[in-house]
């Protein structure tokens, strides 16, 4: 196995990067893979939780680093699947207890025991982001149809685009489809035209995800769950399969799109 | 009816979402090349200069924006010429 390195990553905080990376990291383990989560987000670590894992940590990222502990120890596998690893972050340290370099001789050793490593991003562009960047192949980033997500979304696209680890693949989450069908939420094609970059998924807003989180189960794991679905959607594309995209704008048919004109016709 | 036409080709008001788009644009393409608003009005200045010493240019008329091609950014000057009858006589 050579694993591929992908880093989660999104500029602001609180768009969705934690929940994308235990979700696609669930979704590619339904699907067989064997998958590494690694939580680069020091002091403020948060996939442990967003995994369900929080009372199984013994050793953490830093504890690696600083020679305490074998990778293999620091790994925690999830009892849910079969290869789905996580290496938690030091909740009690800051993020120059690693660097960059050390990143890259973690994701080399775990390289041919894995098929994916996924990095968790801290928010921001600083020395937490090189550190998450530093071994990956390629970026997810992540972002919500906000100006200021947006934004931030495309100066990270022109970091990446810098540090030569290609322009990424954007997951675009916390869709409202009903906001966009009336004109006060950006669409995806707005969104893909203004940042220029290929489309990896589209996340609806669901309250699923908050409740998943809620009982440590990723929503990728809840077959009923919209946004699970967009999860599992994802793994799909990122094993080349041809997964369409949902409309999430709301318009998906003229036939709808006039019915709908014509009942508000009515009212007014 | 023309409340009815302008909801079939989405233009019923201007919604927020198109609002957003057009001043994210705006402001992107200040971040991506890291040029401040106030440097292009500086430049626009230059060129005004540079080319007023060959040809009558309304200063007023000239604009300079960026704008993007996918990601790649585009300085773009736009000097309208004046008429025939307004130009220098340097012969």
């Amino acid at each position: 196995m050579t694993a591929k390195v992908m880093t989660v990553t999104s500029g602001k905080g609180g768009v969705g990067k934690t929940t994308a990376t235990a979700n696609i990291g669930v979704a590619l383990a339904l699907i067989g893979q064997k998958v590494v989560c690694i939580d680069s987000d020091i002091g403020l670590r948060n996939l442990d939780v967003v995994m369900g894992l929080e009372n199984r940590i013994v050793y953490d990222l830093v504890d690696v680093v600083e020679g305490r502990a074998r990778l293999r120890q620091a790994m925690i596998k999830d009892k849910r699947l079969p290869e789905l690893y996580l290496i938690p972050a030091a909740q009690t340290r800051d993020k120059t207890a690693i660097s960059p370099s050390d990143m890259v001789r973690i994701c080399d050793e775990l390289r041919p025991e894995v098929d994916w490593i996924l990095i968790d991003s801290p928010a921001g562009i600083e020395r937490g982001f090189r550190n998450a960047i530093a071994a990956s192949d390629t970026a997810i980033i992540v972002t919500n149809p906000e100006v200021s997500a947006v934004r931030d979304a495309d100066r990270i696209i022109g970091l990446l685009e810098a540090e030569e680890k290609g322009p990424g693949k954007l997951v675009i989450n916390r869709i409202k489809p009903e906001l966009v069908e009336r004109g006060d939420m950006l669409a995806t094609a707005d969104i893909l035209e203004i940042l220029a970059v290929d489309l990896l998924g589209l996340i609806p807003e669901d309250e699923s995800v908050l409740i998943s989180t809620n009982r440590g189960n990723p929503a990728a794991l809840d077959p009923k769950s919209k946004a699970g679905q967009a999860f599992r959607d994802i793994a799909g594309r990122l094993m080349g399969e041809p997964v369409p995209f949902p409309s999430l704008d709301g318009t998906d048919s003229l036939r709808k799109r006039l019915a709908r004109l014509m009942r508000r016709g009515g009212e007014s | 009816m023309s409340g009815l036409w302008d909801r079939l080709t989405g233009q019923a008001e201007r919604s927020s979402a198109r609002t957003a788009k057009e001043r994210l644009i705006v402001v992107l393409s200040h971040d991506r090349s890291d040029i401040e608003p106030g440097i292009l009005e500086k430049i626009k200045n230059d060129i005004v200069r540079v080319i007023s010493e060959h040809i009558d240019v309304d200063p007023s008329t000239v604009q300079i924006h960026i704008f993007s091609e996918g990601r790649e950014q585009h300085l773009k000057a736009d000097i309208p010429l004046p008429g025939p009858a307004r130009r220098k006589r340097n012969l």
